[in-house]
């Protein structure tokens, strides 16, 4: 495009729109090339051509630089990941018959227990517990008969009966009516009291 | 294994707790699982291999849970791969082809659709992780798109991309830097936009 300076630089900027609208003119190639680049790659993209061009430069930089320069370019940890993926999905490798086997036995190791039938502590040793208990009832079984018939046991007397059932002489019949006199006897007691009357010949320390 | 019944034998062992049989299963269906599920979804060996792990991990955890189906164990392990690559999609700040809830969306027809024997299963993974591929390349500039085609999934010689292009080896490092980042720009649109 010409250049326009002999008018004013106000001028210019109206001069050079209606320029660029009519008869847009072209770009000086390394301008055009210039602002692509920098409308179309960001800094991480600049960077990256820049050491493919110091790469391939030898005069700017010395070669085991200019290599390393563009080893670091070419293997970008996210373009890397990117491809491995794409890999991944159209053409995926088998695992290696090795790291596979290596993987099952790590599995089966670690997992086998749980894949056992899951059963509880007591279901688990309920038929030890049953044979245990079945070996002591013969034992006993055995000792018991081997030392013959056991003493008879003795009694036990329940407190609330301990005053009659100590009179080895009373049948039950009499022992029962001797208590169930005793407590009639005190629940007309505790009547009169409640009525405010001391039954006779019982005196006022019951 | 030649036939289901003799995998069906195998899994009742295997539910028993005998390792040898486990074994068996896991030798004879890993590989499937991690080239046509695992790897395509989660892009690299190491994700791939870390959840193979984890996924035999879950399936000795769990084999007493298995019910034997028509179409055998792959089934099984096939949904529990997809559970553990969407567990690592959701743990990444970036996802490239799949997204976890792209996997969400397979594991959900599991549950409608009627189970694949192993081997056609494997054949519909691996073709559509190809279409996703194809499709993906479609949306940039077709010379991009024979850039990373021809060296990253053809993996050719740069030097030879570089001839076919017409360009130097220095320019084809330079296309194909921008090719993939418009691949990613895509991706990364397609996923904004709910499309992929």
């Amino acid at each position: 495009m010409s250049s326009f300076d002999e008018f004013d630089p106000e001028d210019q900027d109206l001069i050079l729109a209606l320029k660029s609208a009519w008869e847009p003119g072209e770009m000086d190639a390394d301008e055009a090339e210039g602002r692509l680049d920098a409308a179309l790659f960001s800094e991480e993209d600049r960077e990256f051509q820049e050491a493919i061009r110091a790469a391939w430069s030898p005069v700017q930089l010395p070669p085991q630089e200019a290599a390393a320069r563009l080893d670091a370019a070419l293997s970008s940890e996210e373009d890397t990941a990117f491809a491995a993926a794409l890999q991944s999905a159209f053409r995926p490798q088998d695992l290696s018959p090795a790291d596979h086997a290596e993987l099952i036995s790590n599995a089966i190791e670690r997992g086998t227990p749980a894949a056992l039938p899951q059963r509880s502590a007591v279901v688990r040793f309920l038929p030890r517990i049953a044979a245990a208990a079945s070996a002591f009832a013969v034992a006993a079984g055995v000792f018991l008969t081997v030392r013959g018939a056991a003493p008879p046991a003795t009694i036990s007397v329940a407190s609330g009966d301990a005053l009659v059932a100590s009179e080895a002489l009373a049948t039950p019949g009499a022992r029962t009516e001797r208590v169930a006199r005793a407590r009639a006897s005190d629940y007309r007691e505790n009547r009169f009291r409640s009525f405010g009357l001391t039954p006779a010949g019982r005196g006022a320390s019951r | 294994m030649s036939d289901l019944d003799g995998e069906e034998a195998l899994v009742e062992k295997a539910r028993s707790g005998d390792r040898g049989a486990l074994g068996s299963l896991l030798q004879h269906h890993g590989p499937r699982l991690y080239r046509a599920v695992l790897l395509p979804r989660l892009g690299s060996e190491a994700a791939a291999r870390d959840a193979l792990s984890e996924t035999y991990a879950k399936v000795c955890a769990n084999i007493t849970k298995f019910t034997w189906q028509a179409k055998g164990f792959y089934p099984w392990l096939r949904v529990i791969a997809l559970n553990t690559a969407l567990d690592q999609l959701r743990g990444r700040k970036r996802t490239l082809l799949w997204s976890p809830e792209d996997v969400q969306t397979e594991l959900d027809a599991t549950n409608t659709a009627t189970p694949l024997d192993a081997k056609l299963s494997e054949a519909r993974d691996r073709a559509a992780a190809k279409e996703r591929v194809t499709k993906a390349l479609e949306k940039i500039n077709e010379r991009y798109a024979m850039a990373i085609r021809l060296r990253v999934l053809e993996e050719r010689s740069r030097e030879e991309v570089a001839a076919t292009l017409d360009v130097t080896v220095a320019t084809f490092d330079v296309v194909l830097h921008r090719a993939l980042a418009a691949l990613r720009k895509v991706l990364e649109g397609s996923k904004e936009g709910g499309e992929r």
